[in-house]
């Protein structure tokens, strides 16, 4: 027979009481069938060493890195970041002190993984899905003042619209730091334009001078580039060069100066992911999962918005997504 | 035979796991996101929201999608006698006005075909309200979504 409780406060504790019970025999049951069916599959992780994934210093690499980890760790992983220079990385990817990076441009990236995935020490992990601009850009009221733009023909015409005591009577373009590659000192040249090119020394300086000067209706000139919040922020076009083709980067005889090359814009493009080629025998699954990435652009834009247009932190932003992506990010964890 | 087993013992987890755990927390939906919204104070708002925002191209279809409050959006009666808060929208591309439009209508959702000549960078699709004669409200009441454009 059953004990009978004495009062309601006491019937409240015994149902309390047989719950926590259960449930801890439920999850104690789930846990175990959980290890039985990782057993079987043979599942991830293969090894518990950290998978080593490069940080940049722009936003977007930093969510879309962190998204990756946090799913390779609930796969069981552990996970390093490692802050890397962005093409130099390719050193530590080739000699396997570094696993993965998350984002490589066709914009500024293209030739080095071209180059590196010829030794045959790193491979092409797919692409993200986003697609990338990055070339020279004014905000909206420098228009008014160069009215042939976007046309790049107009800047040599603009030249003074553009430039600062410093550079006068040469306009100026602030590019992105030097570890960016982008080929803007070789770009200038090869287009004669009558422009310094000056290198802004971090992303941060770069979007810090760009809003400055947006702010003040200042000339300004740069190198802006999406996914990113500064589009969003700032109205704004791109410069229209003539299109990027790989003999443009290659040969200097194509295009308009057929003595040098780089007379064309920036290649636009895909972003892809590129890994130590060791780290697929290693960790088969976590590369799999990697190679099975995917975001769009609207869903990187919208995340850069909030953490750099409404402040909210990186962790948080990315917590939500894959709190409320499962669906998606399970998917990638399927590994065959 | 291995694969019928780790299908079952998945299911089986899964199934323990919904059990105990079908009292907590529902997993929350997908934040909607509003692209945009503006407002005329004291008069109808629209707000408009895009399935498409970044990464736009030239000749691109976008669906809008509009919401308006205040004001009633009727295409029967668009070209017919002016009605006071009845009325129809014209779909604008940043500082266009008058008669260079992309689209009208009356619908909640409608699609808009981005023109090829756009150019590379941020733009505003604004929707604005207008009265059955074709004029515009006054004041003007409007919303509108940017657009991030580039060509691959």
């Amino acid at each position: 027979m059953a004990p009978q409780p004495h009062d309601p406060g006491d019937l409240l504790i015994t149902e309390n009481q047989e719950e926590l019970e259960m449930k801890a025999y439920c999850r104690s049951v789930f846990l175990a069938t959980l290890l039985v069916t990782g057993t079987a599959l043979g599942a991830a992780p293969e090894s518990k060493d950290p998978i080593k994934l490069t940080i940049h210093d722009w936003t977007g690499q930093y969510i879309t890195t962190h998204i990756m980890g946090r799913v390779l760790e609930e796969m069981g992983y552990n996970v390093e970041y490692q802050q890397a220079d962005y093409i130099a990385q390719f050193a530590g990817l080739e000699s396997g002190d570094l696993h993965v990076a998350m984002e490589m441009w066709e914009t500024t990236g293209k030739q080095a993984m071209d180059e590196s995935l010829k030794t045959g020490k790193t491979v092409d992990l797919g692409e993200t899905g986003m697609k990338a601009i990055e070339e020279w850009w004014y905000p909206l009221y420098m228009k008014e003042k160069c009215p042939g733009l976007p046309d790049w023909k107009a800047l040599n015409e603009c030249a003074e619209a553009f430039s600062t005591p410093e550079t006068h009577p040469k306009g100026r373009y602030l590019g992105g730091p030097v570890t960016w590659a982008g080929f803007d000192d070789e770009r200038a040249e090869a287009l004669g334009l009558n422009y310094e090119v000056v290198h802004a020394g971090t992303d941060a300086a770069l979007f810090a001078e760009i809003q400055s000067a947006y702010e003040r209706k200042a000339p300004i000139l740069a190198w802006v580039y999406t996914p990113h919040w500064a589009p969003i922020k700032f109205k704004g076009e791109w410069v229209e060069f003539p299109r990027y083709t790989e003999e443009c980067y290659d040969d200097p005889k194509w295009g308009m100066n057929t003595e040098k090359a780089y007379d064309c814009g920036k290649p636009r493009g895909w972003i892809k992911k590129v890994g130590w080629k060791g780290g697929e025998e290693k960790w088969p699954c976590a590369y799999q999962a990697v190679r099975n990435f995917t975001i769009s652009n609207q869903a990187m834009g919208e995340m850069v918005g909030e953490v750099d247009l409404d402040g909210k932190k990186v962790d948080d932003v990315v917590e939500n997504w894959i709190k409320n992506n499962e669906d998606t990010w399970k998917k990638w964890t399927q590994c065959s | 035979m291995r694969k019928n087993m780790i299908t079952l013992l998945t299911v089986i987890a899964l199934a323990i796991l919904v059990s105990c755990d079908k009292d907590g927390e529902e997993a929350q939906a997908p934040e909607q996101k509003q692209d945009a919204a503006e407002t005329t104070p004291g008069g109808p708002t629209v707000m408009v929201s895009a399935d498409k925002t970044h990464a736009v191209q030239p000749g691109d279809e976008i669906t809008l999608t509009i919401e308006v409050s205040g004001f009633t959006l009727d295409p029967a009666k668009m070209d017919q006698a002016n009605e006071d808060g009845v009325g129809h929208y014209r779909i604008y591309l940043d500082s266009a006005s008058g008669e260079d439009y992309l689209a009208q209508g009356a619908e909640n959702t409608t699609k808009v075909t981005i023109p090829e000549t756009i150019t590379d960078g941020s733009h505003d699709l604004r929707v604005v309200l207008h009265n059955n004669d074709q004029t515009p409200l006054d004041p003007a009441a409007e919303g509108s979504v940017l657009l991030i454009v580039y060509r691959l």
